[in-house]
């Protein structure tokens, strides 16, 4: 594992010490091939995990996760271009630094063994998503958003550290891969329902679920495109993947525990999809559209069968991509238009083509069109609650259909009917804009081909 | 037009009396918005997109700037809350726990597979 940190940490003083000109080329160039090196994960047992030492281990459903954050450093620092060529160096140079700090506490998340060292970590992905969002992000409003984002998240997730001592008081060790093994069943009383909640917190509000969602609009709306794309698609993963995690050692109790959750994250997709439908804010859009996709994740991974968790899986890694491709071609909307405003800039199918097939193509995955992997998370997460209770399956179709209303409500709406007169001057498309979008779908598109990679340990 | 479901203030009372004068004011109102649009729209230094200060505010009215421009009723914020936010919540916390349950029940006595 220190084959990516110690890389990554390098591109730190890669940003500080390369001439002005060539901070982007450098910084891109070489996170794009630390990447590639990830892909050495793709070697993944089905329920084995490649222990790289006592601190670091990654299996089926961190090693996608994994190659998902490495992936998105590059696209990161392309989309940033942009917004960042009137600061200064010094500037420049800082919010490049915020970015691979956050790439590397991503990492050690990832691989983490001992839990203290997920927790520590978990938590300290915070700090430069909060320096970023304030500082950089466009409207007054982002103080707001920041404090929002850091209290709703640390507050949620410090009962999970008072959970984590006790478990380390009563069981010796933290070692997640010793966990499974020692794991009894939990029984029934009032502290195990207080424990339960102290771990499932941190990660529902991360995820997040309905009713703890609101850091999350004002976060991705308010944060600047890296932020945006960054948050969406590897934090809110943050949340899943732990809870993934910590429902092997929580059982059977989850069984009793979990009504609450799962009744909330259910309607509360239905309730977020709708609003999705009556927003003019592009970004904001988005966003909602990301809580309703997490909680399909939380419902799947709450229900704990081995077809709701692989749909789990491949929903988190579809959604990621997905997501933070359709951040991306926002935020190629608010370069030209410096609004999110959506009715502003509509009708650009005859002024920007390309970047149509690119709206398209991330419409048509956001509303989980087969054969993409958004679809066989959908899937199997459906299938699995259907088998769970039959009456879900109502508002699972209620959700699919509103997820395609306004999936398609948004592509219509920035590409179809008459352009609004005073858009004639916009800017075309760069070539940085157009390989960002082809390197977010082709690895869509790509898994697609081959999905077991992404479906998780139980495959 | 002047009932009591009406109550008269001056600017009820204005337009009622004096329409034309009313009509006159939105004219020269008008007329001047389009003149700043038109000389932004052919001014060819101009660029990017021409800024509306209406639909800034509209925007912020409905995102930012709430409170000002919403006032909560009774009907709008508690029936609409409990008809959408609690009311279903509580339903279907229901209607799933009574089917699982009743799934747990014939699992155990192995009526289903």
């Amino acid at each position: 594992m220190l084959k990516f940190i110690i890389p990554t940490i390098m591109l730190m003083p890669l940003t500080w010490l390369s001439k002005n000109n060539f901070i982007w080329v450098n910084t891109t160039t070489h996170s794009l091939l630390i990447s590639f090196t990830s892909l050495l994960l793709l070697n993944q047992f089905n329920d084995n995990s490649l222990n790289y030492s006592l601190t670091f281990f990654s299996d089926s459903l961190s090693a996608p996760l994994l190659m998902l954050t490495m992936w998105l450093l590059p696209l990161t620092l392309m989309a940033s271009q942009s917004h960042l060529t009137k600061e200064p160096l010094t500037r420049k140079k800082l919010y490049i630094t915020m970015l691979i700090t956050l790439q590397t506490l991503l990492i050690m998340t990832f691989t983490a063994t001992e839990l203290i060292m997920f927790y520590i970590t978990f938590e300290s992905t915070l700090i430069p998503t909060l320096i970023i969002i304030t500082r950089w992000g466009n409207q007054p409003e982002r103080l707001n958003a920041g404090l929002y984002f850091l209290f709703y998240t640390l507050m949620g997730s410090l009962p999970l550290l008072v959970a984590l001592t006790y478990l380390q008081n009563t069981l010796g060790s933290l070692n997640f891969l010793l966990l499974q093994y020692w794991a009894q069943p939990l029984p029934i009383s009032w502290s195990n329902t207080l424990m339960w909640l102290a771990y499932m917190m941190a990660f529902l509000v991360k995820m997040p679920l309905y009713g703890l969602h609101l850091w999350l609009p004002k976060a991705h709306v308010e944060a600047p495109i890296a932020g945006s794309m960054v948050l969406a698609a590897v934090l809110l993963k943050l949340g899943g993947y732990g809870m993934l995690r910590i429902t092997s050692i929580l059982s059977p109790m989850t069984e009793h525990m979990a009504h609450p959750f799962l009744v909330l994250s259910l309607w509360g997709m239905i309730m977020t999809s709708s609003i999705c439908l009556r927003q003019t804010d592009l970004k904001s859009l988005i966003a909602y559209s990301s809580v309703s996709h997490m909680a399909l994740v939380i419902t799947a991974a709450l229900i704990q069968t081995p077809w709701s968790y692989m749909g789990a899986t491949a929903l988190m890694i579809a959604h990621g991509l997905t997501s933070s491709m359709l951040f991306c071609l926002a935020n190629s909307n608010y370069e030209r238009t410096h609004s999110r405003t959506m009715i502003l800039a509509r009708g650009l199918q005859i002024f920007l083509p390309l970047m149509t097939t690119w709206w398209l193509l991330a419409c048509l995955a956001n509303l989980a069109l087969p054969p993409t992997i958004n679809l066989i998370g959908e899937l199997l997460v459906i299938t699995s609650t259907f088998s769970w209770s039959n009456l879900t399956i109502i508002l699972m179709a209620m959700n699919i259909l509103i997820t395609a209303l306004y999936s398609l409500y948004m592509l219509i709406t920035t590409q179809r009917g008459k352009h609004s007169h005073h858009i004639n001057n916009l800017t075309p498309s760069f070539t940085r804009e157009h390989t960002l979008m082809a390197l977010h779908i082709i690895p869509l598109l790509l898994l697609s081909l081959n999905p077991k990679i992404i479906l998780g340990f139980l495959y | 037009i002047l009932s009591s479901q009406h109550p008269p203030n001056s600017l009820n009372t204005l337009i009622e009396i004096l329409p034309h004068f009313a009509q006159a004011e939105w004219l020269a109102v008008r007329s001047r918005l389009k003149r700043e649009y038109l000389l932004q729209y052919n001014d060819p230094s101009c660029h990017g997109v021409m800024e509306d200060p209406a639909l800034t505010r509209w925007t912020y009215a409905r995102s930012a700037n709430i409170y000002p421009n919403f006032r909560p009723t009774p009907k709008s914020s508690s029936l609409l809350g409990a008809l959408f936010g609690i009311g279903p919540v509580l339903f279907w916390y229901y209607v799933f726990k009574t089917d699982r349950d009743r799934k747990e029940k014939l699992i155990r006595e192995g009526k289903l597979d």
